[in-house]
């Protein structure tokens, strides 16, 4: 009996090493940083997160250090400070799975700072990797809300589309094509129709002055050659006609692209208040 | 037998226990603190030395600490915490460049002055860089500058010559006079903007002006009086904004010219890094 005892409390001893209790000390402080994550407690979370990470010598909490580091800055808009911290998380993987995710988290960063090139570049290279081929939906997923932030709907709508075809983020970017105005529209009718192209975008009042004083300094001009007048001619169009008529067609033209942008922005609006899957 | 066993083991498993890590203690406050510090994060290093300065005094720290603050721009509490390490500590010449250049950078001038004049403030080793953010503070202010011969001596060779430079441009700026500029514009039109270096402006002014009086004049001769009277009257305002317009001008140009050289003079300051030292604590 005395033997049992005695070899329990050998194991016992063994057990509660200072190894162990170090990494018991390590739970503790990853759960202690886990609850000011959750909490909102951003900057505390950072703070007590480095701390695990800086201890943690054995670099047995890397990886999540670093993707909660990452969020956590990411959740306080210090995007730069976000994608440093999950491209450490790529290197600190422990395996191919949640290397994609952590070069996702870098893609998504640069999507929400709208540094879309970088995004781009990214994701052809997790496209380009074989050992990711199983996870094109999600490559897919991503570079379709890549291009809904450089305002190409129609694109992000056949991306969406090669998941799903009833993707709804492809309805929706289709939807939200559909309602943009041609810019090159707006611009060609104006050449033919002074006015037209404001009234197209929906400013009839613009659209009234346009025809108002391109007429009018058309009509002077024209009078101004019919009695002889040639150099008046020549000043009155160069100076007021074309000054007038070039004013309609570029005027035409930013009134599509201002309407475009709010279509855009209630569209990413909707996006953010409404759509229920992942974002950026 | 057993019972000496069980105590020793008893003893071993008390001393595992008491060897847990604890991370708050105050060695690995100033541990954490360091690499926070060296890694760039002085808000967060500034957090832990706080702490630990709460529990123990270290000369090392306590500069580090105020480093922070200078680093986190609380240049008036960074002031504070350098001259508490003015005395009695390893690093009091450090501390003394780190009071001066935390005035200096919190736009605390006055104080800058007034402290320089206390010799003991002085920091021997770092005297020079001391006196050079003082020199700094005259090109920043807003006030007469003083002898030149004393206030550069402390720069050598390519800054002494800049520093010149910028001492001439802000002692004698090359200003326009607005009066002249509008009696230019209003005897010739566009000629004031000529005067204020704006040559396209002031062409373009003077053809405006001078084709709109030609159409109201000739709009008149053809007996189109409504158009005579169109053009008369765009040519009036042609004129008269184009005179108002270079008087505007030459506002403008006088405020560019002292703007501009206190960009330019803060941005080398800035390039320079304040000609101040790259110190390790």
């Amino acid at each position: 009996m005395k033997k049992v005892i005695l070899l329990l409390i050998i194991m016992a001893s063994s057990i509660l090493s200072p190894a162990v209790l170090s990494q018991s000390e390590l739970k503790i402080q990853k759960e202690y940083a886990d609850n000011l994550f959750n909490s909102g407690q951003l900057f505390d979370a950072i703070t007590e997160y480095k701390r695990l990470q800086f201890f943690d010598v054995e670099g047995q909490y890397g990886y999540y250090t670093n993707i909660q580091i990452g969020e956590a800055y990411k959740g306080g808009s210090r995007f730069d400070d976000a994608v440093t911290y999950f491209a450490n998380a790529e290197r600190t993987a422990p395996n191919d799975s949640l290397h994609f995710d952590a070069a996702i988290n870098v893609i998504r960063v640069n999507i929400l700072r709208r540094t879309n090139d970088n995004a781009h570049q990214l994701l052809d290279k997790l496209e380009k990797d074989i050992r990711f081929n199983d996870r094109m939906n999600e490559i897919n997923y991503w570079r379709g809300w890549n291009f809904i932030f450089e305002d190409q709907w129609l694109v992000a709508s056949q991306v969406f589309e090669k998941i799903d075809k009833n993707h709804p983020l492809a309805l929706i970017s289709k939807q939200t094509d559909k309602n943009k105005y041609s810019v090159n529209f707006a611009k060609v009718i104006s050449y033919i129709l002074p006015g037209f192209g404001q009234f197209y975008t929906g400013n009839y009042l613009s659209g009234l002055m346009s025809i108002g004083w391109v007429g009018l300094t058309g009509y002077w001009t024209v009078n101004s050659f019919v009695e002889k007048r040639v150099f008046d001619g020549l000043v009155i169009g160069n100076l007021l006609f074309l000054r007038f008529y070039r004013g309609n067609y570029q005027n035409a033209e930013e009134f599509a692209i201002e309407k475009n942008i709010e279509v855009s922005n209630k569209s990413l609006k909707n996006l953010q208040n409404n759509y229920q899957g992942i974002k950026p | 037998m057993i019972k000496n066993i069980l105590l020793i083991l008893f003893t071993f498993v008390s001393i595992s226990f008491s060897q847990g890590i604890n991370y708050f203690s105050i060695d690995n406050l100033k541990k954490f603190g360091n690499f926070l510090f060296e890694s760039g994060d002085f808000i967060r290093a500034n957090q832990e030395y706080r702490e630990f300065l709460t529990k123990q005094e270290n000369d090392t720290i306590r500069i580090r600490y105020a480093e922070t603050l200078f680093r986190i721009e609380r240049y008036t509490e960074a002031a504070d915490y350098f001259k508490s390490a003015f005395y009695n500590s390893s690093f009091e010449d450090e501390a003394r460049l780190g009071y001066f250049k935390s005035l200096f950078f919190a736009g605390l001038y006055d104080d800058f002055k007034k402290d320089l004049a206390i010799n003991e403030y002085i920091s021997p080793v770092y005297k020079n860089n001391i006196m050079k953010l003082n020199t700094m503070t005259y090109y920043i202010e807003a006030k007469p500058l003083p002898d030149s011969t004393i206030i550069l001596s402390y720069f050598e060779d390519d800054a002494r010559i800049k520093m010149s430079e910028f001492y001439l441009r802000k002692d004698i700026p090359l200003r326009k006079n607005g009066t002249k500029a509008a009696l230019l514009s209003a005897l010739i039109p566009g000629s004031g903007k000529v005067y204020l270096g704006e040559y396209g402006d002031g062409i373009t002014a003077f053809i405006a002006t001078g084709l709109l009086t030609f159409l109201a004049v000739d709009n008149f001769n053809a007996k189109h009086k409504l158009r005579g009277a169109v053009f008369s009257g765009l040519a009036f305002l042609s004129y008269v904004g184009n005179i108002y317009g270079t008087a505007l001008a030459a506002e403008k140009f006088n405020i560019g010219i002292k703007v501009n050289l206190d960009k330019e003079i803060r941005f080398y300051f800035k390039e320079n890094n304040y000609f101040l030292p790259e110190i390790k604590y």
